[in-house]
């Protein structure tokens, strides 16, 4: 029992305890939802390094499938095609697929490895209909004061949540 | 940006977040219908003569149990594959054109899109693979290392770059799927219990819709469409490198690439409507996929359908301003007048005519006329392969050397096996995975943010709208 649960189905009620809560500053430990709401991530500035992370596996990208080029082409094994150089013009589009391949494989494996998701991995929270219809508002207890547990319970019953819940 | 105001709605019904879950899911949770297993049965047989006996045969005998010969090497084989890549594309055209562009009502179709692109792709695979004749040395292909005559392969050849083109496409658009659905593999975990719960646990990989989780899930699908638009760009290019590399009048053009790009969009975006169709009128899904959705889809087809127009029209011209014979007798002697006027005129007629059609309304919202066009176009553009593959090479520049094609019973079979590949394939889909992105759905249905076109905006479109 060091958790409350909050339960919402109507995401505009959410939205109105979501406001509360951040004026509140009450420690909100997670927002689950079935479906993503961008305005919810924006209130709470939920971010990631995702993006940027990929945009170093593209750089790398280009750069490792050119020295690959490079190497095979113009350095081991120079090969005369109709007079035309080595280092070809052809290259970049070999560099444009390798350097999408390497960067989709590593955002993705960043994606899995972040998140901790793998095959078979057993939910590390569940609670009926959450990935269905209903959306849950966590609060981890130990962190709460008692004044801040009272506020957030007032909060939660004023926005009409469906089920104050603890587990 | 979708106004509902001015289109309608995305979804009908007014169906609560739960209703969805239950409809979309209800084609898995219920038995299958007959007529499920009577199709299955039907393209399992094909397969079944396709891949277990046309293409062990080519294998075996070798590709000379095909109809290709010195003239026309490449035959139906090449005249297939490209086929199916175009078909192919209609995944990260729709899906991922669409979400660039916010086109919110790829929403419901999306998904189903994705999944075609996988098995069409995977049809596609099969043809290069077994018409090099010795698939047990294709590993030459990959640069591995200096293989046994101390050589690299040549990175120069448009025929690598297919290779690694289709190979990093069919990788990225099976993982842009598989990503897409783990959140409604969640939802059906949920929902199950027993050996269904064990499964759809080891493949929703753990996932809690938690506001971190969704921003990663965002984010690397936001990255992944971005990269796989141009890669749908690249690799068709590269497919009409293949030939507009070569010396062939016919196929020396370089109107080639985006000729091809427009042209596998098109073929894809009416398979997906093809199969959209049916899939509505078999799980009477009307709420989700609504005549809006029909309407939207067929204007990009009309638009995109004017543009095949416009290309066919620039060939001709550029076949009769070079002044070079060989180039004016594939068009003009040949294609439009000679003996292969049938399969060009067939194409012009159902990629370039039969299409505006979709300029009248009520077609556009009569499921039977946009069934039979977009089947139209799916032999259309069968056939513009086959124009653009046996005629040129059939009659080349020495009419000595003239040879016609015919495909055999085996070339007629590995076809058919691949369709029988792609039927099942859907089938399994559309029986064991949620055909339409649930929690996309939800996110469309969601009421607190739609975001309504200032009063100005919404009287003025309303107004054009009312006057047209």
């Amino acid at each position: 029992m060091s958790k409350i649960v909050a339960v919402y189905s109507d995401d505009k009620k959410l939205m109105e305890a979501a406001d509360m809560l951040v004026e509140a500053k009450a420690p909100v430990e997670e927002i689950i939802t079935p479906f993503v709401i961008e305005e919810l991530l924006e209130k709470f500035h939920v971010k990631s390094n995702i993006p940027l992370l990929a945009f170093f596996y593209g750089v790398f990208g280009v750069t490792s499938v050119f020295a690959a080029l490079y190497y095979t082409f113009v350095v081991d094994y120079p090969l005369n095609i109709g007079g035309k150089p080595s280092l070809s013009l052809t290259f970049p589009v070999l560099m444009f697929i390798g350097t999408v391949l390497i960067t989709v494989l590593s955002t993705v494996g960043t994606f899995f490895y972040q998140d901790k998701l793998f095959p078979g991995k057993h939910p590390d929270f569940s609670y009926p209909g959450i990935n269905d219809d209903k959306m849950v508002v966590l609060v981890d207890k130990s962190k709460l004061s008692a004044d801040m547990e009272a506020k957030l319970r007032e909060i939660f019953e004023k926005t009409g949540a469906e089920k104050i819940d603890e587990v | 940006m979708y106004k509902k105001e001015v289109r309608g709605e995305l979804i009908l019904g007014n169906k609560s977040y739960g209703d969805i879950t239950n409809d979309i899911l209800r084609s898995q949770e219920e038995k299958a219908p007959l007529w499920w297993w009577i199709s299955f049965a039907v393209f399992f047989v094909l397969m079944a003569i396709g891949l277990g006996w046309a293409v062990p045969k080519t294998i075996m005998k070798g590709i000379g149990v095909w109809g290709n010969n010195n003239q026309v090497a490449w035959g139906w084989a090449i005249i297939n594959f490209v086929w199916w890549i175009g078909i192919g594309h209609a995944g990260t055209a729709f899906s991922i054109f669409l979400l660039v562009f916010r086109q919110k009502w790829r929403t419901s179709i999306n998904r189903a899109a994705e999944a075609m692109t996988v098995f069409a792709v995977l049809a596609a695979g099969l043809f290069p693979a077994i018409h090099v004749g010795r698939p047990w040395d294709e590993f030459f292909i990959f640069p591995y290392g200096p293989n046994s005559r101390g050589l690299w392969v040549n990175f120069n050849s448009p025929l690598l770059w297919d290779v690694f083109a289709i190979a990093t496409y069919l990788t990225t658009s099976a993982i842009f799927w598989y990503i897409g659905m783990l959140p409604d593999f969640a939802t059906i975990r949920d929902r199950s219990t027993g050996i269904k719960r064990t499964i759809f646990n080891a493949m929703s990989f753990g996932w809690v819709g938690k506001m971190s989780s969704w921003r990663k899930f965002e984010d690397a699908l936001a990255i992944l469409g971005g990269l796989a638009m141009p890669l749908v760009i690249a690799v068709h290019s590269i497919v009409s490198t293949d030939f507009s590399a070569g010396i062939l009048p016919g196929w020396h053009e370089t109107i080639f690439p985006p000729f091809f790009v427009v042209g596998a969009i098109f073929s894809g975006f009416s398979m997906v409507v093809t199969l959209m169709v049916l899939i509505r009128k078999a799980f009477k899904l009307d709420d989700y996929v609504t005549d809006d959705h029909f309407d939207a889809i067929a204007r990009i087809i009309t638009f995109v359908s004017l543009i095949m127009g416009s290309a066919y029209l620039i060939e001709l011209f550029i076949a009769w301003y070079s002044a070079n014979k060989f180039e004016s007798y594939v068009f003009i002697d040949n294609y439009m007048f000679g003996h292969y006027s049938a399969p060009y005129w067939w194409m012009v007629i159902f990629n370039a005519f039969l299409p505006q059609l979709f300029w009248f309304k009520k077609i556009r919202r009569n499921l039977t006329a946009i069934f039979i066009i977009t089947i139209g176009v799916n032999i259309g553009m069968w056939l513009e392969r086959y124009n653009i593959v046996v005629p040129p090479a059939a009659e080349d520049f020495l009419p000595a050397n003239w040879f016609e094609y015919a495909p055999t019973i085996i070339d007629k079979w590995v076809y058919l096996g691949t369709i029988g590949l792609f039927g099942v394939g859907v089938l399994l889909f559309i029986r064991f995975i949620p055909m339409m992105a649930m929690n996309e759905l939800k996110q469309q249905a969601k009421r607190h943010t739609e975001l309504k076109p200032t009063d100005i905006q919404y009287h003025a479109i309303k107004k054009l709208l009312n006057d047209e």
